[in-house]
């Protein structure tokens, strides 16, 4: 009948790993591969396919070295409204190896404000149909098949989903161009409450006009000023609260007129300033302090017991019937334990009680 | 090549399960000291398992910390998280070092005086305790919540004292250690 309770126990213990063998609360945006690494479900052979429908599709025309958009369509998510979404833009279905980075592109820009190929939106806020676009450059002609997928949750289980492969070939970048230089990166992140200048670097740029807003917001066009030749620059207005601002550049030239992606700039709290090693030797400090604390006392109160054994006892029976070699405890007196005493205490000390008692 | 996150995830895993189990037993042992529990056998297993998962924790601790700082985005201390995380989790392994050098270098009898027997629960269950405050502070940067979110912790306070106060506690951290260490050395020496 023992074993009954037990196994009721084991049976908890093993249903309840289902519950929690996924992150219901996501992860948080990342680099990561499409398995993610085994940290957003705790065990893929769980997953079950995710009824969702999803897109993926080319902005514009790709070309070697300049910014791209790839926008993802995702639909038809059936889940509870608590969970999270999580949307992977992958470059191979083996699920290692599959980062954009992996396939000689780089992800300039995400969704979320950050340049990350793994990114998490709060189930609340899709509809029927949601949208999301990835900025990102390649590097070389070589073709490149693009993936989204898919991680949620739903019923108490994990759900997984890929879309059909998105093949992109990028091409040389044709003479006259009027684009952005190949090693520019634009800024994704500002401090709060501050007004930020943002500037471009251009190739055959003879004028350029700047599209900002926010995210779903009027869009507000501005005049680049240029301040050196193949440099530009605007400003943004300052941001009073955690907020993103898309903005893209229309470059004029001698070549066909060129629009950038959207390039998304976060504001946040400015990142917490301080001293690093004041840190680690704070932490030592304290390591340190509890370590001679504990061992102090404990030497305090070995001394204490060794003090009160040598009053109590007379020293030649000490030597001559001193505790036990075995280590086994005295009889116990009639009656048990006397009041207070513990069975580890009766074990070591408990024939100087009977020693005493006699 | 395993990537430092994950590398992170297997770390922290093997520090907390070491951590928790090293808690169960303390806890045991605390009960023990005030006698609500005589079982001889979950005295001497509480003793045995509860200092080996403490030791297996603690070696496992500079890998979870390093291989964290590591895999945090931007700077090494960028949040106040972060900072939290360091001071609790260097705190839990001079607590953990501490009760394990103690039960070396006393033995047994560390369990004889309801004193020492208290303190050195105390001391396990509270480096335990810190332990998984570090953890959960982790899972609150991660993911934005922790199952000690019910506690309502003010994680985003940062409790840093000036150089000099940290100097002072260094300094006697460092004398009453070595005087500690001395005195157990002597203890165990008279009595061998």
């Amino acid at each position: 009948m023992k074993r009954f309770p037990l196994l009721i126990v084991v049976f908890a213990l093993l249903s309840f790993s289902t519950i929690t063998g996924a992150n219901p609360g996501g992860v948080g945006d990342g680099d990561f591969d499409m398995q993610c690494g085994g940290a957003c479900h705790g065990d893929s052979s769980q997953n079950q396919s995710s009824p969702a429908l999803l897109e993926l599709t080319l902005d514009n025309t790709a070309y070697v070295g300049l910014p791209v958009s790839i926008s993802a369509t995702i639909s038809g998510v059936q889940f509870s409204s608590s969970d999270t979404l999580g949307l992977f833009l992958i470059t191979d279905t083996t699920g290692h190896s599959d980062l954009p980075e992996d396939a000689g592109w780089t992800v300039i820009s995400d969704q979320n404000g950050g340049d990350n190929n793994y990114v998490e939106v709060e189930a609340s806020s899709l509809t029927s149909e949601y949208s999301i676009a990835w900025t990102l450059k390649p590097s070389s002609i070589e073709s490149t098949n693009f993936y989204l997928s898919i991680h949620h949750g739903g019923e108490n289980a994990p759900f997984f989903g890929i879309s059909s492969a998105l093949s992109i070939t990028p091409q040389p970048v044709p003479d006259n161009l009027p684009r952005l230089t190949s090693d520019y990166v634009p800024k994704i992140t500002r401090d709060l409450g501050d007004n930020t200048t943002i500037k471009i670097s251009t190739l055959d740029v003879e004028q350029m006009d700047i599209e900002w807003r926010l995210v779903d917001g009027e869009s507000m066009l501005v005049n680049a000023s240029s301040i050196a030749d193949g440099m530009w620059q605007f400003e943004l207005p300052a941001a009073l609260q955690p907020s993103i601002i898309e903005w893209r550049a229309i470059m004029k030239g001698d070549g066909p007129d060129q629009t950038t992606p959207w390039f998304r700039i976060a504001a946040q709290e400015p990142a917490l300033e301080v001293n690093q090693t004041q840190v680690y030797l704070q932490a030592l400090a304290l390591s340190l302090f509890f370590i001679g604390l504990v061992l102090n006392l404990h030497n305090k109160f070995r001394t204490d017991v060794e003090v009160a054994g040598v009053q109590e006892v007379d020293q030649t029976q000490f030597v001559t019937d001193s505790q036990p070699a075995t280590g086994e405890a005295p009889p116990l007196p009639e009656g048990g334990l006397p009041d207070g005493w513990t069975m580890e205490q009766w074990k070591w000390y408990g024939h100087e009680y009977l020693e005493g008692s006699q | 090549m395993i990537s430092s996150a994950t590398f992170h995830v297997i770390t922290t895993e093997l520090v907390v399960g070491s951590f928790a189990m090293a808690g169960v037993c303390f806890l045991l042992k605390a009960l023990q000291s005030f006698n609500v529990l005589t079982s001889e056998k979950i005295s001497q297993i509480s003793d045995i398992v509860g200092h080996f998962a403490l030791g297996f924790g603690l070696l496992a601790t500079p890998f979870a910390i390093l291989s964290g700082i590591s895999s945090s985005p931007g700077s090494d201390v960028s949040s106040p998280l972060l900072v939290n995380k360091i001071l609790l989790s260097m705190t839990a392994a001079g607590l953990a070092i501490a009760a394990i050098y103690a039960r070396y270098s006393i033995g047994e009898q560390i369990w004889a005086s309801k004193a020492s027997s208290v303190t050195q629960s105390s001391t396990g269950l509270a480096a335990s305790g810190f332990m998984l405050l570090t953890a959960s502070a982790g899972g609150k940067f991660t993911r934005n919540e922790s199952l000690i979110d019910l506690l309502n912790l003010p994680y985003d306070t940062i409790f840093l004292m000036p150089i000099w106060a940290t100097s002072i506690i260094l300094l006697i951290g460092i004398s009453t250690t070595a005087l500690a260490i001395l005195g157990l050395r002597n203890q165990s020496a008279i009595q061998h």
